[in-house]
C-alpha cells in the first residue's frame, strides 16, 4: 500500500509516539543526496602566453617570459609574425631595395654573407634563429630578404627569455656614402608570441606480473599467501599528455584501503623512502601489498597537475572488475543515506549498470535511478523500474539492475543483530515490529531477478538480447550476484557473495589474505 | 495436539511484554503449497537451516532456528494450523490482516515461520513462533 507524504508522516509519528516525542518539524523522508566521489579532474591547462613587439631597428631587445622557476623547463611554441619595412636609399653601399621583410630579416651579400635585421630568440645558453632570409622563387632565383610573414618554432626552454634583432645593414668602410646621407630606414615592428604548451599528467601503472600498464584504475590478482601474490610490484611513472612535455615529481601518497588490516608476515605496502619525498623520481616501483590509491602530484611544463590510480583486486564476478561501476555502487549507498544514524531517513535505490553500444571502448558505469517516494531501509518501493530499453538513453545497454540494502547485515554486527525500520502491510512504519535484517537477498528480490529476467514477462529486454542479466545487491559490506536460474539464499555462496570492504569476507574464503582487497572508495578532492 | 495448541494460545503469553492484542480471523485457510512465493520461501528457509557456510550458521544463530535437514521445512495445508498461526501473525506485527491466508512453514517439530503479504515487492515481515504459537521469537524480513 502507498501512502501520501502527509498520511505517511502522521503515521510515522503515531508510531514512534511510543519511544519519543515527534516534534513540529518534518521527519526526514528524503534522504540527504551527498556527492559521488570523483577522481582528481583531468584537465588540460597551460602557464599564459605572453606577446611582445620587437623594433624594426637592429639590436632591439626585449626581454621574454622567465621560466627559471621551472629547471625541468617548458616547452614553448614562439611565434614571430608580421613584416618590418626596411627603406633603402638607392644609393646604399649593400642593400637598395625597399622590402617588407620577414623574422629573417635582409640579405646582406659581398663579404658579409649574412642576415641583418633578423630576430632571434635566446633562452638560457640556447638560441634560436633567425631564420634563413634569403628566400628561393619560382624559376629559380633568390630574392635577398625575408619574404614569409610567420616563423614559428616549439622548443624546451630553459631560465630566462630574450628577444633580440640582429644589426641594421652595415656600410663600406670610409669612405661611404652612408656617412652623408640617410641609406636605409627601419619602421614597424613584429610581433613574438610565447605560448607554453597546454598540458596534463598522465599517471601511469606497469603492473610487472602480467606486463600492462594501466591508467586511473589498476586490477591486480588477489592477495595471497604466496610469493608470487602475497606482494606484487607495481611500477607507477609521471607521464605526460601530450607526450614529451617537461614533467617534475613534486609528492606522492600511498593511501592504503585499510590501514588496520593484520600486518602479518607480509607487512603493508612498501613504497621506496624517495618516493614519497619532497623531489620523488618520475618512476616508483611499489612493491604492493594491498589494494589503495596512489596519488601523484607533478608539475607538467610549468603547472601543477594531480592524477590518482586505483589498485583493485580483481573479482570473479567480471561486471565488477570495472573502476566506475565499483565507486558508483559504493556511491549508491550514500545516495540511500545507508549511515543515517536516522533509520528513517534511508532509502533503498536502484540502480542500472550500462554501457554506451556505440562508442568504442566505452566502459559500463552505474546509473542511479531516483528514489521511490515510499522508498525505505527496507524496500525499493511500490513502483521499481523494470531494466528495459525505454528506462536508458538510447545506444545503452543495460547488463545488469541491482538495488543497495542500506543496513547492516545481521551476521557482520559483532554486537548482534541489526533491526530494520520497515513498513507492514499497511504501509506503517512500527517500531515496536522492528525486524532483525536478513543479509542478502528478501524473496521479493529474488522473485524481481527472476521476473525481470522472464522473457515472457520482460519481453522489450528479452527483443534487445539482454536477457539473461545478473542482479546486484550492496550494502555495507557485501555485494551480493543474484544470477538467473539460482535460488534464494544462493546469492550468499562463495563466488555470488563479495566483500567489498573485506571486513567480513566470504568465510569459506581461506585463500585471499585478511582485509587486503577492499575496495577503495575515492573521496571528492 | 491442536486443541493443546488453542488453548495455549488462548490463555495468552503477553508477547514481548506488550499487552497482547488479539484479532478475530476469518476462515483464512493456508496459502497453496504450489503457490510459487510460498515454495520459493520454503526454499530459502530449507537453504537457511541446512546449508554449512558460515554465513548461514550464523544466521541460525542470529534466528534462533534449528540446524536441520532441508526437506524438513515443510508449508503448512492444516487450515486449524494456518487460523491459529494467522491470529497470532497479526498480533505479532500489530496488523490485522483477518482475511488473508498466511504461509505457515513448518521448521523441523519445534518452531513455526508465518509470513503475510509474501507477494510483496521488497521483502515481508517473517514472524518465527514457537510450537504453540505462543512466543514470537522473532519478527525478520525476509
Amino acid at each position: 500500500m502507498k501512502l501520501g507524504p502527509t498520511l505517511r508522516l502522521i503515521g510515522l509519528c503515531n508510531a514512534l509516539l511510543v519511544i519519543l516525542a515527534c516534534s513540529d518539524h518534518e521527519l526526514p523522508i528524503a534522504p540527504n543526496p551527498k556527492p559521488e566521489p570523483s577522481r582528481p579532474a583531468s584537465t588540460m591547462a597551460a602557464l599564459g602566453t605572453f606577446t611582445y613587439n620587437l623594433a624594426a631597428e637592429g639590436g632591439s631587445f626585449d626581454t621574454l617570459p622567465s621560466y627559471s622557476a621551472y629547471p625541468e623547463g617548458v616547452k614553448v611554441t614562439v611565434t614571430v609574425s608580421t613584416r618590418i619595412n626596411v627603406w633603402s636609399d638607392s644609393r646604399a653601399d649593400y642593400f637598395q631595395k625597399t622590402v617588407d621583410a620577414g623574422p629573417g630579416g635582409v640579405w646582406i651579400d659581398g663579404g658579409y654573407q649574412q642576415c641583418d635585421n633578423g630576430v632571434s630568440i635566446n633562452y638560457g645558453n640556447t638560441h634560436f634563429g633567425p631564420p634563413p632570409c634569403l628566400m628561393a622563387t619560382n624559376p629559380p632565383g633568390l630574392l635577398p630578404y625575408d619574404t614569409s610573414g610567420v616563423w614559428t618554432f616549439t622548443a624546451v626552454v630553459y631560465g630566462n627569455g630574450s628577444a633580440t634583432r640582429t644589426p641594421n645593414i652595415p656600410k663600406y668602410a670610409p669612405p661611404s656614402v652612408c656617412d652623408t646621407i640617410t641609406c636605409h630606414r627601419y619602421t614597424g615592428s613584429q610581433s613574438i608570441i610565447v605560448a607554453p604548451l597546454a598540458g596534463d599528467l598522465d599517471l601511469q601503472a606497469f603492473y610487472a606480473l602480467e606486463g600492462r600498464s594501466a591508467r586511473k584504475a589498476l586490477f591486480i590478482h588477489p592477495f595471497t599467501n604466496t610469493d608470487t601474490y602475497a606482494h606484487q610490484t607495481v611500477t607507477f611513472t609521471d607521464s605526460t599528455t601530450p607526450r614529451g612535455l617537461p614533467v617534475k615529481a613534486l609528492s606522492n601518497t600511498w593511501t592504503m584501503m585499510d590501514p588496520t588490516a593484520p600486518n602479518g608476515y607480509w607487512n603493508h605496502t612498501q613504497v621506496p623512502a624517495p618516493c614519497l619525498g619532497s623531489s620523488p623520481p618520475l618512476a616508483c616501483a611499489v612493491d604492493v601489498r594491498e589494494t589503495g590509491i596512489w596519488d601523484a602530484h607533478a608539475r607538467v611544463n610549468g603547472v601543477e597537475h594531480e592524477d590518482a590510480i586505483t589498485l583493485y583486486c580483481s573479482e570473479s564476478e567480471p561486471l565488477l572488475n570495472n573502476d566506475l561501476v565499483r565507486q558508483q555502487m559504493m556511491a549508491v549507498l550514500d545516495s540511500s543515506d545507508a549511515r543515517n544514524s536516522n533509520l528513517l531517513a534511508r532509502k533503498e535505490r536502484e540502480f542500472f549498470i550500462v554501457q554506451d553500444t556505440v562508442t568504442p571502448g566505452a566502459k559500463p558505469y552505474v546509473m542511479v535511478l531516483p528514489a521511490n517516494p515510499d522508498a525505505d531501509e527496507c524496500n525499493i518501493g511500490s513502483t521499481p523500474v523494470m531494466p528495459t530499453p525505454s528506462a536508458v538513453p538510447p545506444n545503452t545497454k543495460i547488463l545488469a539492475w541491482g538495488h543497495d540494502h542500506p543496513f547492516e547485515a545481521s551476521d557482520t554486527v559483532t554486537a548482534g543483530a541489526r533491526l530494520g525500520m520497515c513498513r507492514d502491510e499497511s504501509g506503517r512504519f512500527n517500531p515496536l515490529q522492528a525486524p532483525t535484517m536478513l543479509e542478502g537477498a528478501s524473496k521479493g528480490d529474488r522473485d524481481a531477478t527472476d521476473n525481470w529476467n522472464n522473457p515472457a514477462i520482460n519481453q522489450a529486454a528479452n527483443a534487445a538480447g539482454w536477457l539473461p542479466m545478473p542482479s546486484f545487491i550492496i550494502d555495507y559490506h557485501q555485494v551480493y550476484v543474484l544470477r538467473p536460474g539460482q535460488n534464494l539464499r544462493d546469492e550468499k555462496l562463495a563466488g555470488n557473495k563479495i566483500s567489498w570492504d573485506r571486513l567480513y569476507p566470504n568465510q569459506d574464503d581461506t585463500i585471499t589474505l585478511p582485509r587486503r582487497c577492499g575496495w577503495p572508495k575515492r573521496t571528492v578532492q | 495436539m491442536r486443541k493443546l495448541i488453542l488453548v495455549t494460545l488462548l490463555s495468552g503469553a503477553a508477547w514481548f511484554g506488550l499487552p497482547t492484542v488479539t484479532y478475530a480471523q476469518g476462515n483464512v485457510g493456508c496459502v497453496a503449497t504450489t503457490n510459487h512465493s510460498a515454495v520459493m520461501y520454503r526454499n530459502g528457509y530449507g537453504s537457511l537451516v541446512s546449508h554449512t557456510d558460515q554465513g548461514s550458521v550464523k544466521d541460525r544463530a542470529t534466528l534462533g532456528l534449528p540446524s536441520i535437514p532441508d526437506a524438513q521445512v515443510t508449508i503448512s495445508s492444516d487450515t486449524t494450523v494456518c487460523r491459529i498461526a494467522s491470529a497470532a501473525y497479526d498480533s505479532a506485527v500489530r496488523f490485522p490482516a483477518p482475511n488473508e491466508a498466511p504461509l505457515v512453514l513448518k521448521i523441523g517439530t519445534t518452531q513455526y515461520v508465518v509470513i503475510k503479504g509474501i507477494e510483496s515487492h521488497g521483502g515481508s515481515f517473517n514472524v518465527v513462533f514457537n510450537q504453540a504459537f505462543t512466543v514470537a521469537q522473532k519478527t525478520i524480513w525476509f
